[in-house]
């Protein structure tokens, strides 16, 4: 049996419910809309759209981390800080013919390249199908002979590659899920085999989170398979250009080729600021352990801020 | 009162140990077959085909020779599954992984030839413990539950410690080398206490 309400007492309730409901269309205050949400296989995606650019974003431990972004008007107007690292990679091997991207996220950057360098041959991997579906659907990406989406896992597929004798002017790896890279993409064993791919002239570009202890593993790391390494970046990226070129380029050469680039291409960054202001050669701690398949404890040193 | 204590640190330890390698399979399929969910998939689906498989093996053998030092070989098996482990794990892996399979059936592969001996064999601990401890008809299920919650927090213990300490201190081979040695531990210990009673 029910008791009977009291008049004041439904009073409260209708105010309270009149209040909770009012609360609700002031959520998002923001113009930000949410596109997309969505749960696949490996993570929690969302694809958000402001003032014209449209993001997508990996939830991991309740942060939604930017994975890429990008102006839907003009892709070649960078959105992340780091898509304009990672094209330092290009006073490295200025007129690149082949290359590929390990991670493609939304494929900001496929589709940039493509802009600037219409006949280049990329491939790229992602391992997440729903991944390559938000790429072609909300962020443009069509694929054809020249621009090829590879589905699974980064080293499977490179590991492959090396078998059918492969090769790239440069190498992108920009595999992240949600903040970190997958420990089996930071060892030692993983780059000579990118190493392969690229040969003797190519270049590799590595993202990479500067602010915790893993980052120095992962340059000596990267020391330990190429020979030469330059960095670009300082705050929340650095992207390292490693190659094993014999004669390591010094810096005026690095800066005249960046010009010369900046000229032809009219990029929509300053590609020569960017090369003088990194390029840097020894910024790490140089002494200390490497990464390998057997000892890569990087979730732990992922959560230990650097010294 | 030494002979249930030794069967007691046997099932404890070697239910550690399976789990411990169940953290470090997932470390060493990964380069191979990459982080996937898939292989994750592969590696609890082996171990877990391997325990059904050895607690049959382990109960018939109970049966036929109920002695502690059956759990002594099985001991010894065991230790000796893990080298080829400790040893070609990548190697093993990689040539799998030519066959040409998706990754799926790929890892699944891999995981079972690497991973199904041992499972199979430490699953075969806890049966025959229960052989082995029970006294009376009546208590025979109070002995069993306190086996396998013996194993199971052993289990608890070698994964949390393995994902949580042991990755970070030790490299992936030498945990597997710790693993055996462990087997053989506790293989000794087993035999020792047994030879003691018996006497």
């Amino acid at each position: 049996m029910q008791r009977p309400m009291s008049e004041w007492r439904v009073g409260v309730g209708m105010l309270l419910w009149v209040g909770w409901v009012g609360l609700v269309p002031t959520e998002p205050c923001s113009a930000q809309k949410i596109l997309l949400e969505k749960e696949s296989l490996y993570h929690y995606i969302r694809v958000v759209e402001e003032d014209g650019v449209r993001r997508l974003q990996f939830r991991r431990g309740g942060v939604d981390y930017d994975e890429s972004a990008i102006d839907l008007e003009n892709p070649a107007r960078f959105q992340l800080q780091y898509y304009r690292l990672m094209m330092a990679a290009l006073v490295h091997y200025p007129e690149p013919k082949r290359v590929l991207f390990v991670g493609l996220g939304g494929g900001t950057l496929p589709i940039v390249f493509r802009k600037y360098y219409p006949n280049i041959h990329i491939d790229s991997i992602e391992l997440d199908p729903e991944v390559v579906e938000v790429a072609r659907r909300y962020f443009g990406l069509r694929e054809d002979d020249r621009m090829r989406v590879y589905t699974g896992d980064g080293r499977v597929h490179i590991r492959r590659f090396v078998r059918e004798g492969r090769a790239y002017d440069l190498v992108f790896l920009d595999a992240f899920r949600g903040g970190y890279i997958p420990y089996h993409l930071t060892t030692k064993e993983f780059m000579e085999l990118v190493r392969r791919l690229v040969g003797q002239e190519g270049s590799v570009i590595s993202n990479l989170r500067p602010g915790f202890e893993s980052y120095h593993y992962q340059r000596r790391t990267i020391a330990a398979v190429f020979r030469n390494q330059w960095s670009y970046g300082q705050q929340f990226n650095v992207c390292v250009v490693a190659n094993d070129q014999a004669q390591p380029l010094s810096k005026a050469t690095l800066l005249q080729t960046a010009r010369q680039l900046q000229k032809e291409k009219a990029f929509a960054f300053d590609l020569p600021a960017l090369v003088a202001e990194g390029a840097r050669q020894n910024d790490y701690q140089t002494e200390g352990p490497i990464l390998t398949d057997d000892y890569a404890p990087t979730e732990v040193l992922r959560t230990i801020p650097k010294q | 009162m030494v002979r249930t204590l030794s069967i007691v640190i046997v099932t404890f330890g070697s239910g550690w140990i399976l789990m411990g390698l169940e953290i470090l399979a997932g470390r060493m399929l990964a380069p191979t077959f990459g982080n996937e969910i898939y292989v994750w998939g592969s590696i609890i689906g082996v171990f877990l085909a391997g325990l059904s498989v050895g607690y049959v093996l382990g109960g018939v053998l109970s049966k036929l020779w109920p002695s502690p030092w059956g759990m002594v070989v099985i001991l010894f098996l065991a230790a000796g599954t893990l080298v080829p482990v400790g040893l070609f794990s990548s190697w093993i892996a990689e040539g799998v992984e030519q066959w040409g399979w998706s990754v799926r059936w790929g890892s699944l592969a891999a995981a079972g030839i690497l991973f199904l001996p041992p499972s199979v064999l430490l699953g075969m601990i806890s049966p025959y413990a229960v052989r082995l401890t029970a006294r009376r008809m009546e208590t025979v299920g109070l002995s069993a539950g306190l086996l396998y919650a013996v194993a199971t927090v052993g289990s608890f213990l070698g994964c949390i410690l393995t994902a949580f300490y042991f990755i970070l201190w030790f490299g992936i081979r030498t945990l597997v080398f710790f693993s055996a040695l462990g087997l053989v531990g506790l293989a000794l210990g087993a035999a020792a206490a047994h030879a003691r009673t018996s006497r």
